[in-house]
Formats: structure tokens, sequence, C-alpha cells
């Protein structure tokens, strides 16, 4: 489960949203071609000089039609400088057919996978972007599509057709400029720290997390992480019934052993001590090669990844690649190894109660 | 003083809360160096009775003295110290610890009593020679005959330096030759360090070498005699 979030949020923020975006507070509300960032090169400077950050990227967004021979549907054109978008979102490697964008050809774009299906375009199609400008004339261009992506996120794909920047910019004239900045950090940890000193900065402008761009996943991954203890808790009482169960055999095994050690004078202490010692040396065995078992195999398929082709429609509509690699932190192992100590030493007194509860006459005697 | 005192005991289980008597006012004492077997039919009580001597299990009346200490109304725990320092056990079977080595059962009781290493060292060397398994110190139980690991539980029951020494049937699953060589060593102890031993037998064997022999009849002494061994 912590894969699949991580794949969708990989998916989405990493390789869509980034971190943290930047917008004029106009244009969140209205998505209107006038809403740009004033001086957005300065911006971009003040952005970089903060510490923590990766890599900034600046976008024209537009929203317009789109228009093919046979077809027609509404979109949001981003014009994006590909070497700096790759940078942020490394989006190059979502291209599945045709190429990124080539240095010398003009008004290129890249078509998303559901959206080249709705237009019933391909590779090297025309299709004609229209868009209102802030005077209320119809601007529209002619591009060809070089390259096909899929980002993993169907939403994405069908919503979304990338341009140079400097096309877009020629299209819309007057009305030309930035709508976005986006932004990834170095360590995603820091992310309200660096959400708050750019607000703070930059007072004029709406400085947003991806939490705020993207409350859903927010919300998903709160969910998945709650839904993971809930799993870890139920794991936990299943493996306590495991020792109890397994513990009381050993006890009950052992009566006369037991009886007999009572017997020639092992008091109830040492014997309650004897077999939570003999759990807990059982745990320090097992917990380790589970966890390393673990972690293996986290680490092999985390690599290799599981395909879920079967589902692999209904997936991507929820951002959710088909193909999912294997995630755990390193804390969660240190983690989840004191949370199976703990359950195996609670899980350990009630046989060990059942132990100094023997009566020594009757455990010598029992068949 | 005797060693141990049985003042008018009984013992009475209840059955499905019909009541069961196993010992009925039995009055028994033992001094020092006496080599004993309570001896009787299957049911008669001389387990009960051993049991009841030896603190793993409480008289329903009456009170057992050891070594001048009534012992009849200690705690679990404190009945368990007690049996620690001053009595000694030898069981039908089951007698070692599976895991560990002849000597490392020998020394087990020392380390329950906290002796240091260089006493429990010592103690298990003389103590393994006495048995005749000096040879035997890093063997396991499975790797001994029934007799060996007899004479093993015999000399674990030694360590602990008890008062006496309380056997319950330990000749029942030995061949003959086993059973006479066990009882030559108790016997030795019990002329050269007076050690007083107590069994609970129906081997005739056993009767035939104790000095002292009680017959229990439907939980009452119905006789004791003293032989001439």
């Amino acid at each position: 489960m912590a894969g699949m979030m991580n794949e969708m949020m990989e998916n989405s923020i990493n390789h869509y949203f980034s971190h943290i975006q930047i917008h004029n507070p106009g244009f969140k509300g209205n998505n209107e071609i006038q809403y740009t960032i004033k001086d957005p090169q300065k911006v971009e400077a003040g952005i970089k000089s903060i510490q923590g950050v990766n890599a900034v990227t600046l976008r024209t967004v537009v929203f317009g039609m789109a228009t093919s021979p046979t077809s027609a549907t509404g979109v949001k054109a981003v014009g994006i400088d590909p070497a700096k978008e790759n940078e942020v979102t490394q989006f190059s490697q979502f291209v599945k057919q045709g190429s990124y964008f080539t240095d010398n050809k003009r008004n290129e774009v890249l078509v998303g996978k559901k959206l080249a299906e709705k237009l019933h375009i391909k590779l090297r199609s025309k299709i004609i972007l229209t868009f209102a400008a802030q005077d209320g004339n119809i601007l529209s261009g002619a591009f060809r599509v070089c390259g096909i992506y899929g980002s993993g996120n169907t939403q994405i794909d069908a919503a979304n057709i990338f341009a140079n920047i400097q096309d877009m910019n020629v299209l819309l004239g007057k009305d030309s400029g930035y709508h976005e900045i986006a932004l990834t950090l170095k360590d995603v940890k820091n992310i309200d720290i660096v959400g708050s000193d750019l607000q703070k900065k930059f007072p004029g402008l709406k400085v947003e997390t991806w939490k705020e761009l993207s409350p859903e996943t927010a919300t998903l991954n709160d969910y998945v992480g709650f839904v993971l203890w809930i799993l870890m808790s139920v794991m936990m009482i299943g493996l306590a019934f495991a020792i109890v169960n397994t513990m009381l055999m050993a006890v009950m095994e052992r009566t006369r052993e037991l009886g007999m050690l009572m017997a020639i004078g092992m008091n109830k202490r040492r014997t309650f001590l004897m077999i939570m010692i003999e759990t807990i040396s059982l745990t320090f065995v097992g917990c380790p090669f589970g966890v390393g078992i673990a972690y293996l195999t986290t680490e092999y398929f985390g690599k290799k990844g599981i395909s879920l082709a079967s589902w692999g429609k209904g997936m991507e509509n929820f951002g959710m690649s088909t193909m999912v690699y294997p995630h755990l932190e390193n804390n969660l192992y240190f983690q989840v190894s004191i949370l199976v100590f703990i359950t195996a030493f609670l899980s350990a007194i009630y046989p060990s109660i059942r132990a100094i509860r023997l009566k020594p006459a009757e455990a010598i005697r029992k068949i | 003083m005797n060693v141990i005192d049985i003042n008018n005991v009984s013992k009475i289980y209840h059955d499905n809360a019909i009541p069961v008597p196993a010992v009925t006012d039995v009055t028994l004492n033992f001094t020092q160096g006496e080599f004993a077997a309570l001896v009787g039919p299957s049911g008669s009580g001389k387990t009960t009775l051993l049991n009841i001597i030896g603190g793993l299990d409480k008289p329903s009346k009456g009170d057992v003295v050891i070594a001048g200490q009534n012992v009849t109304n200690l705690s679990d725990s404190k009945m368990i110290d007690f049996r620690l320092q001053n009595i000694g056990f030898v069981f039908q079977a089951y007698n070692l610890i599976p895991v560990l080595t002849a000597k490392e059962n020998v020394e087990f009781i020392m380390l329950l009593q906290n002796r240091p290493k260089a006493e429990r060292d010592r103690r298990v060397a003389e103590l393994l020679k006495e048995v005749g398994l000096e040879d035997k110190m890093n063997t396991r139980p499975n790797e001994m005959s029934g007799g060996q690991q007899q004479r093993v539980a015999v000399a674990r029951a030694l360590a602990s330096k008890p008062k006496f020494i309380l056997a319950d049937e330990p000749t029942a699953n030995l061949d003959s030759k086993s059973a006479a060589n066990l009882l030559d060593i108790m016997a030795e102890m019990n002329k050269n360090e007076n050690i007083t031993f107590i069994f609970s037998t129906h081997d005739q064997r056993v009767i035939d070498r104790a000095r002292r022999v009680i017959t229990l009849t439907d939980g009452k002494v119905s006789s004791d005699v003293i032989q001439n061994n």
C-alpha cells in the first residue's frame, strides 16, 4: 500500500504538481489569461536563493480548445521550458511515443495518451489550439504532435497539452507571460517550512504546497497511513495469538519438566523469567530474520516492480500506475521490530503465569 | 533432634466433591542417617506422604516439622526456597533437564542457590566421581542409560547439601544391574556421609536394602519395622 501511495504521489506530485507552486492570486480563482506573475525572473532568482530548493521552472497555463480533423475537446495548454521542466518533473521519461521536444522545430506539442485517443490523433498529427485572449479575441495556432506521453495518471493525460513556451508566447502575443512557477525540494519533509518562507518572501503571490494543490491526494495519503497502522495492529494481534499459542504449547509440553524444576527448588520468579526469556530469545532470532526477508523482498520488488495490469485501467483513473514499486521507509523496519518485541513480551505473560501456577506434585505425575 | 517429625498428618482429596482420604492420621519421625522405605500397594498413600514430607503437597490436618521448622503453613514461595536448601529429590523419571549435560544438571541446583563458580565446579566433579560418572560430565541425558541418569539425579540431589533425600520409585524404570548399582551408591553415601534417604517404593530390591520399612495400607501406617542391614 505504501508503494502504491508513493507511486500515486510520484505520478501526480513529482511529475506534475511538483512540491510547491506559485501563482498570481487572481489566477487561482479564474484561471484567466491576464493573471500572470509579475517579474517572474526575479521571483525565480529569489526562489533559487532559498536553501532546500532543488529545481524551478516557469510555465504558461492557458485553458482552451484542442481540435483535430475529427474531434475537439477542452484542454489545459502548458507552455514550458523543456530543459527546466525536465529538471523539475523529469517529464521526458513519460514520453511513450515520439520524442520530448526537438531543438530546431517549432510549434511542437506533447499530448497525453488519453487525449490522443479522444482526438483520434497520433504522432505527427496536426492539431489546432484555440484560446480566448484578454480582449475577447480568439487566438489559434497549429501545432504538430511530436510526442505522446503517459504519466500514469489518466486525468493528467486527458487534459494537458505541453508546448514550448516560446511557441506559446508567439501565439499569445501581448497576453504572453508566466502564470505558474513550479519547484521541487531536495527533501520533501521541509515542504511546510519552505512554503512558509516563500509566502513571506512573496506576499503578493499565492504559494501552495502539493497538499493544497491536490487535497484529495493529501487526504488519501493520510488515510493510507492510518490504514497501514490499523493493518499493523491487526497483524500484531495475530502475532500475539500465535506467540501465546506457541508458548502455551511449550509450557504444556514441558509440564513434567517444569514440575520437576519447581520441586527441586526453582522458584516462581525464576520460572516466570525463564518463559519470558525464552520468548524474547525466540523473538531475537525470528524478528531480524523476518525483517531481513521483508527488506530483501521490498528492495527486489521495489526495483523490479509488481505488475497489476489486470486492474490497470481502473487504477490509472486514480493516478496509480499499473506497476507498483513497494517501498518502506527505513525507520519503519525499526518501528515494526520494536512493536514485535513489545507484542512478544506482552504475549509471553499469560503462558508464564500458567507455568508458575503449576502444582509440582501434579505436574510431575502428568502423563 | 529428629530430622523429620510427621505429627498426625492426614490428606483428603476431593474428587468431584467426594472426599478421598489418601493419608490418615500418620505420625512418624526420622532421624539423621536413616535409610528408610515407605512401602505398600498402589493407592496406599506412600507417594502422597512423600510429597507431604517434601512440601510438594500440604496436609489437610496435622503438621510436618523439618529440622525443627514447621513447614506446614509455609507459603508456596517459601516452601520452594526451603526445598532448595534442605531437601533433595530423586524422581522415578524425568529427573534431568534434557538440554543440559550431566555436569550442568548437577551444577543447576547450585546455580539456584547462588553458589560461587569455584565451589560449583569442585562439588560437581566430586559428586560425579562419587556416583562413578566422572567420564560422563559433558554427556547429555539422552546419551546415557537409565541407570546413569538416575545416578546423575542422585548427584544433583546431593549437590544442594540437603538434610535428607526423598526418592520416589527411583529404581522403577531400571534393570536389575542398574538398580543394584544405584542402591549401592545410595547405601554408600548413607553409610559414609550419614545422609538420610527415604524411599517410596514397590521394589523388593529397595525394601531388602532398607534398614527401616514403613508399610502403609489404605493411608495408615500398618507396620514400622527395623531391619538388620
